[in-house]
């Protein structure tokens, strides 16, 4: 199984700088999701390790050898495009064939001067050997004489998926496969990309834009923001140990309550609100004194609790969302939205408009200086 | 509401009398022996049908070979603009280089000359090259064409960059990807041009008349001229029986081709 691994890796489109100093080690096998907002560099990135674009700065090598030199179809690389980018006036059967067709002599790709060519037929039957069982797995065997117009977007996606696999390559790159598809059927082929990378046993690289995605398929996420990576690391490395706010906001649904934090002493001020009594450590961090701070919290890093507890905030519920298993609150406070997850049994009774009352579980809370960088005890300690 | 059909109607069959009534003209003196051409009256039908001035167009004169003429011309025009066209176009819609915008305007500027500026220096060109008189004289200055690479260009644009780019991964080159997998997505254009230049070439005059003295070498609107000054105008039946021969590859060709012929126009009318 070959990894492949960016060595500073950079891009700049004249002025802009669209990927910046990228370094990263993916291992044989791994499935790592390249994750972050539109414009973040992520599909540059891709494009760059497919070949398409040229690498400004860095080195990209895969098992052990740079590949920056080498032509796209060289370097042993599929790619899915996110448009699929199956080609119109060919068959199914032909848009798979394709790569390998590609493979062959001169002269047998030409359409009608192929005829000409004596082999043609033990190569025909070659190329069918391995199309065959590609679409069989993938369960367009009886789609193979359709052209892609006449398919559904779910169909398409599985013949851009088998024409990828047909030459068996080292590396999977897929850019936002799933981003045209509808809510329910973008489930299913969830689960069956995962299926198909547990039975390859290839590398993937995903992109998306999609946080829940990216948590559910990989086995670590790469989050990008303005060309930087932000953070690496399992999914829930990256909800429960954000290495900043970006990251923290970004992960995580309903969205992280971010609060400003002023502690000075035993007294500390949420958005103005003074609690008393404040803990005398916050994430693994002791509190700060006179520090303008960030405090993230989860929807379940919130709990409600009577108006008289020291830390308690209040403010009007307006939206409530029954999941069954669970409910979302949300509460109106000053200008803010504040997300809390609760029991359903909480819920009942609680109608929009009433005010409630809730106070953070310090336990679970994140800090964050006024940069948005997060404070952790390692590097207090290491700074002291 | 049927009133305003019928008149609507009635306009429309009244424009298409005024623009068939030639051809039909044409048609009956060619089926008419030579004493029912020339009578007072005007009748369409001939009372006598004579297929004679088609043999006289095919065997004395050279109808034939004005066909085929035209034939090889448009074909060779044709060939050699697609060759010629579709990698411009293709660069100009998808490529950056620093002269891009120069030579995409230089285009855009050759569009706006008529080829009768050209046509002496081309002239004294092909003459200077011992071409005169020759098919090479009648093709070579078409080979490519302004229009075409601006009307193909657009085409270009709208051809996704995902389907070439993967094509790329796929391992074609770009010349492979260019001719079969990017020119097949934008075929109505290719066969909108093809069509225009056919019936351009075709029905050329001007160009024929300079460079081509021999009759041999007549293109069929060249040919047609020929025949009637040569016979001074006085075998009509023969001529109009040449001039029938001459439309009839057109026509056909439109009749088959008319769904394309319509896309065509109302393609180059948006694009072009």
């Amino acid at each position: 199984m070959t990894g492949i691994s960016l060595n500073a890796v950079s891009k700049r489109f004249g002025a802009t700088d669209v990927v910046r100093d990228v370094s990263l080690d993916v291992a044989g096998g791994e499935f790592v999701s390249l994750l972050g907002p539109s414009g973040c560099g992520k599909t540059t990135l891709l494009r760059m390790i497919a070949g398409l674009e040229t690498v400004t700065a860095g080195e990209i090598c895969m098992g052990g050898e740079t590949i920056q030199h080498l032509s796209p179809s060289a370097r042993n690389i599929a790619m899915v495009f996110q448009s699929y980018a199956l080609y119109p006036h060919k068959t199914v059967f032909e848009n798979v064939a394709f790569p390998l067709l590609m493979q062959q002599s001169m002269v047998l790709r030409l359409p009608w001067l192929r005829h000409l060519v004596p082999n043609r037929h033990r190569v025909d039957a070659e190329i069918a050997a391995r199309v065959d069982p590609v679409c069989h797995l993938l369960g367009i065997d009886h789609l193979t004489a359709r052209k892609p117009a006449q398919l559904s977007g779910g169909q398409r996606q599985r013949v851009a998926l088998a024409r990828a696999m047909v030459r068996e390559p080292k590396l999977f790159l897929m850019d936002e496969p799933l981003s045209n598809l509808d809510a329910k059927l973008r489930a299913a082929t969830r689960a069956e990309i995962i299926d198909l990378h547990r039975r390859l046993g290839v590398t993937f690289l995903y992109v998306t834009h999609d946080q829940g995605e990216a948590m559910t398929m990989s086995s670590r996420i790469v989050l990008l923001n303005e060309g930087r990576i932000q953070q690496v690391g399992t999914p829930l490395d990256l909800y429960n140990d954000p290495a900043n706010l970006f990251v923290a906001e970004f992960i995580g649904l309903p969205k992280i309550n971010v609060l400003d934090l002023h502690a000075d002493g035993k007294e500390g001020r949420i958005d103005g609100i003074v609690l008393r009594e404040m803990p005398s450590e916050i994430d693994g961090v002791p509190t700060p004194r006179g520090a303008q701070l960030h405090v993230g919290l989860r929807p379940e890093a919130l709990q409600l609790c009577s108006e008289d507890h020291p830390h308690a905030m209040s403010g009007p519920v307006h939206i409530i969302e029954h999941l069954g298993n669970e409910a979302i609150l949300r509460v109106s406070k000053d200008a803010k939205d504040i997300c809390i997850r609760v029991q359903p049994e909480q819920a009942i009774g609680l109608s929009p408009g009433r005010t409630v009352s809730f106070r953070p579980a310090w336990e679970r809370a994140l800090l964050f200086d006024a940069n948005g960088s997060r404070l952790r005890a390692t590097r207090l300690r290491a700074a002291a | 509401m049927r009133l305003r059909n019928i008149l609507v109607n009635l306009a429309l069959a009244a424009g298409g009398i005024v623009m068939l009534l030639p051809f039909v003209w044409m048609l009956s003196l060619s089926l008419k022996p030579e004493n029912e051409i020339f009578t007072p009256d005007i009748a369409f039908l001939p009372r006598e049908w004579d297929f004679a001035n088609y043999v006289e167009a095919w065997t004395v004169g050279y109808a034939g070979t004005f066909v085929i003429n035209g034939i090889v011309v448009t074909l060779g025009i044709l060939v050699l603009q697609y060759l010629t066209i579709v990698p411009a176009a293709y660069v100009l819609a998808r490529k950056r280089f620093q002269l891009r915008g120069l030579i995409m305007s230089t285009v855009l500027a050759v569009l706006l000359i008529p080829p009768q500026v050209t046509a002496i220096p081309v002239y004294m060109m092909l003459a200077e090259a011992r071409l005169l008189d020759t098919y090479a004289a009648l093709i070579i200055p078409f080979a490519t064409s302004a229009f075409g690479i601006f009307l193909l260009r657009q085409s270009f644009k709208t051809v996704p960059q995902d389907l070439i780019d993967a094509a790329r991964m796929d391992g074609a080159s770009e010349v492979y990807t260019l001719w079969f997998v990017v020119v097949p997505q934008v075929f109505p254009a290719l066969a909108a041009f093809g069509i225009f230049s056919v019936v351009t070439h075709w029905n050329d005059f001007f160009w024929p008349l300079l460079v081509v003295t021999s009759i041999e070498r007549a293109t069929p609107p060249l040919g047609i001229s020929i025949f009637a000054s040569s016979e001074g105008g006085t075998e009509v039946g023969a001529m109009m029986a040449t001039a029938t021969l001459i439309v009839m590859p057109l026509v056909i060709a439109f009749l088959i081709a008319r769904r394309r012929f319509v896309e065509g126009v109302t393609l180059s009318g948006i694009k072009g």
